[in-house]
């Protein structure tokens, strides 16, 4: 597991929102949507979100029959005047979402202009910003071969400035090591929740080895895959050599033929991603560093990433 | 180090153009993407980094130049200033060497000789002999590898004996006075070798090494292979002749098989089988065969042929050409003691008259120049004539007289047995000589024989442990032939080797005899008779092993380097 460094940044005063990453208008209209999760994990703590358990929430599921000892202030007078039963609201527990936010600050992530670790770390801000608004709490991870920066689990919205500021510093290199970041993951997120990965799964150890191992370990994944356009579609590379950002190898391509066979590969491996993560149950959402960030908005709307309104 | 060319390292300019062209051929451009994972698939090859890539291709520019230059410089031949060794090669081309056929110890030292003048250095010099009957340098003294090429190709086997103690003395004079020379022998240790003549006395002495190969190519000296093959042929005028074209026919078949062989003799003239007999030869042994023809022709041919299927080494002794000589038989005086032993006299008559002489006058040693002219010929018994006639003399067992006249020869000394009873053995043979065509003298039992020291302008032609015993010199009517072999203490007589013995030397003497004798094999390279060795230093196996010229090794170089740069580029590591 790489280790975990606590950034001088997330620690120090309250720092100003990063505009480049996250500005005060965008914020503002994040602050209108909600992050889906399809289970809610019981952590002790109160938040806006409802549990199906019933504990000591405003939110009136269910009626039971009075005991004495209850709190008169539940009894269901409305329904004393109907049915002359003396009967008590039971409420749901209010519980908060745990979001881990892991970030692939790998070698191949620094690629494009903008990088693809800028466009990660726009989303990551973004997410961020829709988590403490809605009082949920988030923990941030970023990972790569190298030692990992991490942002321990906080809530509320005056945490987002420190987020942003970790977002900002962060600076690609080293290898992809999705697994390892996985294991980061589950230490600093204080308990099961939603990850949310954003990396380019260009790993060679797999694609899926992160999320698999995030959900073992009984988390919800979602995954956000950052590309550049030129991995994409590339144009015809006859007869040139392509060097690894990550790794430095050389591959000597042939005169032809390279085009189509790469795109070949990459269909494949994005059909192959794609069945992995029905099978987890996590939702997919593919990025390019070109697109602008309401669009990308709109997109984690389109595929359930988040919703508009209150939470439920 | 100098170098035999040094023109040549002018075109070591051409690591110039050959670096710009390295550097100006075409380059892949390197374009950097976040990851490579995708692309593995349809890879040519991978590079670990830009510094391998880097290494591999100044090293392909390092070897490309460093491939023009070395090769440049093997073209330019260097030679280290050291001195070289100078060697007398001696190849045997006797008959039991065999043609050349594989397996065969000729093929064995051609093969040997050809690794030596592989790895040799280029300061080393080599003389190159092939030793038959008589020596014939094939090359040399020089370092020529062409030339010495050309010799070893040159080396051709011979039909009869070889005469080692002739090219060993031929060898040595030729690399007398070098330094580090010495003389090598390569032969199959045959019977028939010969002794090698005292080493001349150099500054150092070049030494003498042997290799000796046998059939097969085997170790063990005890293996003796098959052959059969024809030792003497010859043919006479019958005693009761009633056609002028009848003639008796002498044919002599040996074998080297330890077990007896079935064969069959043919005698042909124009292709025309004249007269054959089927003969059992005894195991490593001989066999007589005498036959009738009646031809006109002068050629005549004898062949053995096996009949019971056993293998044939040598295929030169198979077969044999005889030319009749001229008819006309000298008169022959001879001269013998009134107390000389009859039987001495029975003997030398009846192989007189075997060889077609007709006129056989006794005389006594006193008038015995009284009455000869010099058409005759006089055959000397115990005792030499008191004057020297005016006629060529064959001393048969002949003494000198007291104080050593009367003999052409001088230090007569008398050889017995030895301190355990065995007759003298017989030291070396020249059987390549007129005289001793056909004569066989292996296996004669010597009691006694008179040794000679071999004067000048004489030729020594049987020696004994001891010394010369035949030998012949002279010309004309003072030609002369010496026997020192005691007819009476020997059982030469007894042999065909004898009347044989007396025709060639009344053919040498007289110019004439009824007796033509052919020119064959001599019996110890049909027997294949292992010898006992030149008693020289055994020379060491010549492995194949590389070239010692810096030459050599310096193409070799050029050339894998070469090699290794064409394959980078076939490959595109240097792309």
């Amino acid at each position: 597991m790489a280790a975990i460094i606590e950034s001088d940044l997330v620690e120090g005063a309250p720092l100003a929102p990063d505009a480049s990453l996250l500005s005060p208008e965008m914020a503002m209209r994040l602050h209108r949507l909600t992050l889906l999760a399809r289970r809610l994990h019981q952590d002790g703590r109160r938040g806006r979100r409802r549990s199906k358990q019933v504990g000591q929430g405003t939110e009136r599921i269910d009626t039971r029959e009075y005991v004495p000892g209850d709190d008169p202030r539940r009894i269901a007078w409305t329904i004393y005047g109907r049915l002359e039963r003396l009967l008590t609201w039971q409420v749901a527990e209010e519980a908060p979402l745990r979001l881990a936010l892991v970030v692939d600050t790998s070698g191949s992530m620094g690629f494009g202009r903008p990088s693809k670790l800028l466009q990660a770390a726009r989303l990551a801000a973004g997410l961020t910003a829709v988590a403490l608004a809605g009082e949920d709490r988030v923990a941030a991870l970023a990972v790569s071969g190298r030692p990992s920066v991490a942002l321990r689990s906080m809530r509320g919205r005056r945490a987002l400035p420190r987020f942003l500021a970790m977002l900002d510093g962060l600076r690609a290199g080293g290898p992809t090591d999705l697994a390892s970041a996985a294991a980061t993951a589950t230490a600093c997120a204080g308990g099961r929740g939603l990850c949310v990965i954003l990396s380019d799964f260009l790993d060679p150890r797999g694609a899926m080895s992160g999320a698999q191992s995030l959900r073992d370990l009984g988390h919800e994944v979602a995954l956000i895959e950052v590309l550049d356009p030129f991995e994409i579609d590339p144009p015809e590379l006859a007869a040139v050599v392509l060097e690894d950002e990550e790794t430095g190898e050389l591959v000597e391509l042939p005169d032809t033929g390279a085009r189509a066979a790469y795109l070949d590969e990459m269909r494949r491996r994005r059909e192959q991603i794609e069945a992995d993560a029905a099978r987890l149950g996590a939702p997919v959402l593919r990025v390019t560093t070109q697109e602008p960030f309401d669009d990308l908005v709109a997109r984690a709307l389109a595929v359930g990433f988040m919703r508009t309104g209150a939470v439920s | 180090m100098t170098f035999v060319a040094p023109w040549v390292l002018v075109a070591l300019v051409l690591v110039v153009p050959a670096v710009v062209a390295f550097l100006m051929r075409r380059r892949r451009s390197v374009i950097k993407v976040p990851s490579t994972l995708l692309w593995q698939a349809v890879a040519l090859r991978r590079i670990r980094n830009r510094k391998i890539r880097y290494l591999t291709r100044i090293l392909a520019l390092l070897a490309c130049a460093l491939a023009v230059v070395v090769l440049v410089g093997a073209a330019a031949r260097p030679r280290r200033e050291q001195q070289g060794e100078t060697v007398a090669v001696v190849v045997d081309v006797s008959a039991s060497m065999g043609r050349g056929e594989p397996g065969s110890p000729l093929a064995q030292a051609r093969r040997h000789l050809g690794r030596m003048l592989w790895s040799r250095r280029p300061e080393d010099t080599y003389v190159i002999i092939a030793a038959g009957a008589e020596p014939r340098r094939l090359a040399g003294p020089t370092t020529e590898g062409a030339l010495l090429d050309e010799a070893l190709d040159a080396i051709e086997p011979g039909r009869g004996a070889a005469d080692l103690g002739a090219a060993v003395d031929l060898g040595a004079s030729l690399v007398r006075g070098a330094s580090r020379a010495r003389v090598l022998v390569l032969h199959d240790g045959g019977d028939g070798a010969g002794d090698m003549p005292d080493m001349p006395v150099g500054n150092p002495p070049p030494a003498l090494q042997e290799r000796r190969f046998r059939w097969g190519g085997g170790g063990s000296g005890d293996v003796r292979p098959d052959n059969l093959g024809i030792v003497t042929f010859a043919t006479r005028r019958p005693a009761d002749i009633e056609d002028e074209d009848e003639r008796e026919v002498l044919v002599v078949a040996a074998t080297s098989s330890p077990v007896g062989r079935r064969a069959k003799v043919t005698v042909e003239a124009f292709g025309v089988v004249l007269a054959e007999q089927r003969v059992d030869v005894p195991p490593a042994g001989e066999a007589e065969v005498r036959l009738r023809i009646r031809t006109p022709a002068r050629e005549v041919l004898a062949r053995v042929t096996a009949l019971d299927g056993r293998p044939e080494l040598l295929s030169a002794d198979d077969e044999v050409r005889l030319v009749q000589g001229v008819v006309v038989p000298p008169r022959v005086f001879l001269v013998a003691a009134s107390d000389a032993p009859e039987a001495e006299t029975f003997f030398a008559e009846q192989a007189l008259r075997a060889a077609g002489v007709r006129q056989i006058e006794r005389v006594t040693p006193a008038d015995a120049h009284l009455r000869v002219g010099s058409r005759d010929v006089v055959v000397a018994l115990t005792a030499p004539p008191d004057t020297r006639p005016t006629a060529p003399v064959l001393y048969l067992g002949t003494r000198a007289r007291a104080g050593g006249s009367g003999l052409p020869v001088r230090g007569q000394r008398e050889l017995t047995v030895d301190a355990e009873g065995d007759p003298t053995r017989l030291r070396s043979v020249a059987s390549h000589h007129a005289l001793m065509r056909g004569v066989d003298l292996e296996g004669v039992a010597i009691q006694r024989a008179l040794a000679a020291d071999v004067p000048e302008g004489a030729r020594a032609l049987v020696e004994l442990d001891g010394g010369a015993v035949v030998l012949a010199g002279g010309d004309g009517t003072d030609g002369w032939v010496y026997v020192g072999i005691d007819p009476l203490r020997s059982d030469l007589v007894l042999r065909v080797a004898f009347p044989v013995l007396v025709a060639n030397a009344l053919a040498l003497l007289g110019g004439a005899t009824q007796v033509s004798v052919a020119e064959t094999v001599p019996r110890s390279e049909v027997t294949l008779l292992p010898g006992a060795g030149l008693g020289a230093v055994e020379a060491p196996e010549e492995a194949l092993r590389l070239p010692r010229a810096p030459s050599v090794w310096l193409a070799l170089a050029g050339a894998l380097l070469l090699g290794a740069e064409l394959f980078t580029w076939r490959k595109g590591w240097t792309r």
